[in-house]
């Protein structure tokens, strides 16, 4: 059994995977901040406006790091490792298509409602296939079967995902029926948030060490992320700001990170150094 | 593991085995296979983009399906000409490495050069129109050259691993 906070089992193909990950994952989140952005913010969109193009240019980061892990990890062998990015990735430019097809016509209602609709399932898909990937990669002990931390937070960022792309039909089906839709499976996103944070105090208390001490923080961030949302969506349905509609967007990511941050951790300045020296 | 077969993997003057696995090393050359299919249709779309839609009958939208699969197919060859590139960067073969890299750059400019032809109103027009379809099928090819270089290092790989026995080599 290895020290707190040391990588085992890990060889420096999987650190080189997992950083590519991290890479793939950090797109994916300014590729939904950019893309929230664009839509609640920017009209008269075109392909020569400058908010189209640095989504375009973001969001390509994340299809093609989504490729490159998929067929990294075919050199590998890595056979679920590439099914999951390799259907991310495919879906991806699925959904890119239903881009330039709005592109085509911005004044299209039902081209916007496809574009959004698809481009917020990408990321739906994308973040706990990101999750999945990172901890198959990342090797360690207790994210081998013996810690239920990873279960919980798919489960979180799944009904994370759920509620991101519930959000896009508030504009497209009957408000009332939407805003419940959406409201249910965030309660439900903060119920598995709050799953991760027992999990995680009760693994802390088991093993009488501090290794999930980070991991309880960061839920308990992620809650608080969670929180600041939900009040910026009742304060937008209330007033009607559209502002308040993109903070709520922007701050949703945040909880995709602590989670992501939270399943690879405990961080060390001996796992840290262990990393250093594997390059 | 790669890096331990690396180990008893001898080393010759001018060839340059890498570190990767013979089997990994034969799904790299699968995905340069497939990148020569990706690179064809990418020809075939953009000829017929260029011949049949710019010749003067009308131009092409950002929303033309054929323009569309164009686009797709430059993000599958993207895709894989940086993999193959990683992978050569990633287990010391470095030849595949800077090929692979050249033809990725290419394919950015060229990129850059598709959207200043679609931007700019993708007809057969003079001035910016005009040198951003230059600029993609100059660049195209040249990205195609690249990539058939760095194949062919890693089909050589193959052959000199296969010739000394393999991984028992």
């Amino acid at each position: 059994m290895p020290a707190d906070g040391q990588v085992s089992a890990s060889s420096p193909e999987d650190k080189t995977l997992g950083r590519m990950i991290l890479i793939q994952a950090a797109f994916l989140a300014a590729s939904y901040t950019a893309g929230t952005w664009l839509t609640l913010e920017v009209t008269g969109a075109s392909v020569t406006t400058p908010e189209v193009m640095a989504h375009g240019v973001i969001s390509a980061g994340f299809v093609a790091m989504s490729g490159l892990v998929a067929m990294m990890a075919l050199t590998q062998r890595r056979r679920s490792l590439f099914l999951v990015n390799f259907a991310v990735f495919v879906y991806l430019m699925a959904a890119s298509v239903t881009g330039f097809t709005f592109l085509g016509d911005t004044s299209d209602p039902n081209r916007i409602t496809l574009a959004n609709v698809s481009m917020m399932t990408g990321i739906g898909l994308g973040m706990p296939a990101t999750c999945y990937s990172l901890v198959q990669v990342w090797r360690r002990d207790d994210l081998q079967g013996s810690s239920l931390v990873p279960t919980m937070v798919y489960i979180a960022l799944a009904s994370l995902a759920l509620t991101a792309v519930a959000g896009t039909f508030v504009a497209g089906l009957t408000y009332a029926t939407a805003i419940a839709i959406h409201v249910g499976l965030g309660a439900f996103t903060v119920a598995a948030l709050l799953g991760v944070l027992v999990v995680s105090l009760v693994e802390a208390a088991d093993r009488s060490t501090s290794r999930n001490g980070q991991r309880v923080w960061l839920s308990l961030l992620g809650l608080g992320a969670t929180s600041v949302a939900a009040g910026d969506g009742v304060v937008a349905v209330t007033s009607g700001g559209i502002s308040y509609v993109v903070v709520m967007a922007e701050i949703t990511i945040l909880v995709y990170i602590f989670l992501m941050i939270a399943v690879a951790a405990p961080y060390t300045i001996a796992s840290l150094r262990s990393r250093k020296e594997s390059k | 593991m790669a890096h331990l077969e690396s180990q008893v993997r001898p080393t010759l003057p001018g060839e340059e085995l890498g570190t990767l696995s013979l089997s990994s090393l034969k799904v790299t050359l699968r995905l340069c296979y497939a990148n020569f299919v990706t690179y064809l249709l990418l020809y075939v779309t953009g000829m017929y983009i260029n011949i049949y839609i710019t010749s003067g009958v009308s131009p092409v939208g950002i929303d033309d399906p054929t323009n569309m699969l164009h686009m797709i197919l430059s993000s599958v060859n993207f895709v894989i000409t940086l993999t193959v590139g990683v992978v050569g960067y990633l287990y010391g073969m470095k030849k595949v490495a800077i090929f692979s890299t050249g033809a990725v750059v290419c394919l950015i400019v060229a990129t850059i050069g598709g959207l200043l032809f679609i931007s700019t109103g993708g007809a057969r027009g003079p001035g910016v129109t005009l040198a951003g379809g230059w600029i993609m099928s100059f660049l195209f090819m040249l990205a195609l050259f690249l990539s058939y270089y760095a194949t062919l290092r890693v089909m050589r790989a193959i052959r000199v691993i296969e010739s000394l026995g393999g991984e028992q080599a």
